[in-house]
């Protein structure tokens, strides 16, 4: 669970698809149809002499030739960046403080998440229906309300374990975090399977 | 934002793909291309050799492309980019679940991995017909838990009785939609142990 703009996502991979799709299309069809080729060429002649005619409106100095030359560097640079832009956007939101609390007169207090994670683990100790749990929290975004911070927390299943009887280690596993910090934190749980699944024993048929 | 609706935004968004992998894959690509043409691009206007191809080499190739390659390369290559757009496409617009769903709780936002809800279910069925872990398989579809169970030779199975325990299990997980358990007996059976 983090920040990643889901929608954003799905759109920027629709509109990648509807171009790829499209210039495929178009060079697909002009391998089949020898009209389509002859206009090929036609177009992306025109389209040179346009480009050409366009440089000598704007002359410059030698070497560059004309100032339009300069666009076309500037515009895919800024396609480098928006691009960039978009990669760092992705995830984010993770933050080791679970809780915090400002008191202009006794400090300020924050909770970490390893505590919350090494008291949860500790509660979980010979427990028959799991056999580990992973503990993280995030933040919204530009969000610095500590009561928004999320908790999200994975059991893992000992094989065969029945998925309600885990939820209900859950739910008492997540009231006693809420007495411990106070007030009430989003929570997602995951029950799952992984590899200490695996590795563990499954549970004995009696 | 209220307790109900950031519980479902979670459930949602932990029960289906983020897209983010093919998304990043696909801006990598992107990043490059634009690094590239934009290199070619200040090589060129520096006066220095190309790296590959000059801007004017390339628009006229492009130009030319028609005359240059034969029509049935054109085609092929033409294809597969269509067929990788459409890709794109597909998974921008389908709804990518992954194998986990929701499962009913007042204060959590609760998920649970297909895979727990098989073993449990397996695990149910074996005890009600007491044969070994291996007999027993599960697989959780979409609205189906489908139990397969090899029978031990010689000795019949009650399909009723091992269908109401695998829905029993499946009941007591309380999801947030109901799953239908199906049960199938082979016909063939395992030697006796």
């Amino acid at each position: 669970m983090n920040n990643t703009n889901r929608a954003m996502n799905r759109s920027f991979l629709a509109l990648a698809g509807v171009v790829l799709a499209g210039a495929g299309i178009l060079v697909a069809a002009a391998g089949l149809n020898a009209d389509v080729r002859a206009g090929w060429t036609t177009i992306a002649g025109t389209a040179l002499t346009a480009w050409q005619r366009l440089r000598e409106t704007a002359p410059s100095p030698e070497p560059l030739g004309s100032w339009w030359a300069l666009a076309v560097p500037a515009v895919l640079l800024l396609g480098a960046i928006i691009t960039i832009f978009w990669l760092s956007r992705q995830g984010g939101g993770r933050t080791r403080t679970a809780a915090r609390q400002d008191d202009a007169e006794l400090g300020d207090t924050a909770v970490e998440v390893s505590y919350l994670a090494a008291a949860v683990e500790a509660a979980l100790e010979g427990n028959r229906a799991v056999v580990g749990s992973s503990l993280t929290a995030w933040r919204r975004r530009g969000s610095k309300d500590t009561a928004r911070t999320s908790l999200r927390l994975t059991l893992q299943a000992r094989r065969g374990a029945s998925p309600r009887e885990v939820a209900d280690v859950a739910e008492e596993l997540v009231s006693a975090i809420d007495a411990l910090l106070g007030h009430r934190n989003d929570v997602l749980v995951r029950i799952g399977t992984g590899t200490r699944t695996k590795l563990a024993r499954a549970l004995r048929a009696g | 934002m209220n307790q109900g609706r950031t519980q479902k935004r979670m459930l949602r968004r932990e029960t289906h793909s983020s897209r983010t992998g093919l998304s990043v894959a696909t801006a990598v690509l992107l990043l490059a291309g634009f690094l590239w043409l934009g290199g070619e691009c200040v090589l060129a206007l520096m006066g220095r050799g190309p790296l590959v191809a000059g801007p004017d080499a390339m628009a006229t190739a492009i130009k030319d492309l028609p005359q240059a390659v034969q029509p049935a390369a054109m085609t092929a290559a033409g294809t597969a980019a269509a067929v990788l757009g459409a890709v794109l496409l597909v998974a921008a617009v389908k709804g990518g679940r992954r194998g986990r769903r929701a499962m009913h709780s007042e204060r959590l936002a609760l998920v649970v991995d297909d895979e727990a809800i098989a073993a449990a279910v397996s695990r149910q069925v074996r005890l009600a017909a007491n044969l070994a872990p291996e007999q027993v398989s599960t697989t959780v579809g979409r609205r189906h838990a489908r139990v397969s169970v090899r029978p031990t030779s010689g000795r019949p199975l009650d399909r009723e009785a091992l269908t109401q325990a695998a829905a029993r299990e499946v009941a007591s997980c309380r999801l947030a939609r109901n799953l239908a358990a199906d049960v199938a007996i082979a016909v063939e059976g395992a030697v006796g142990r």
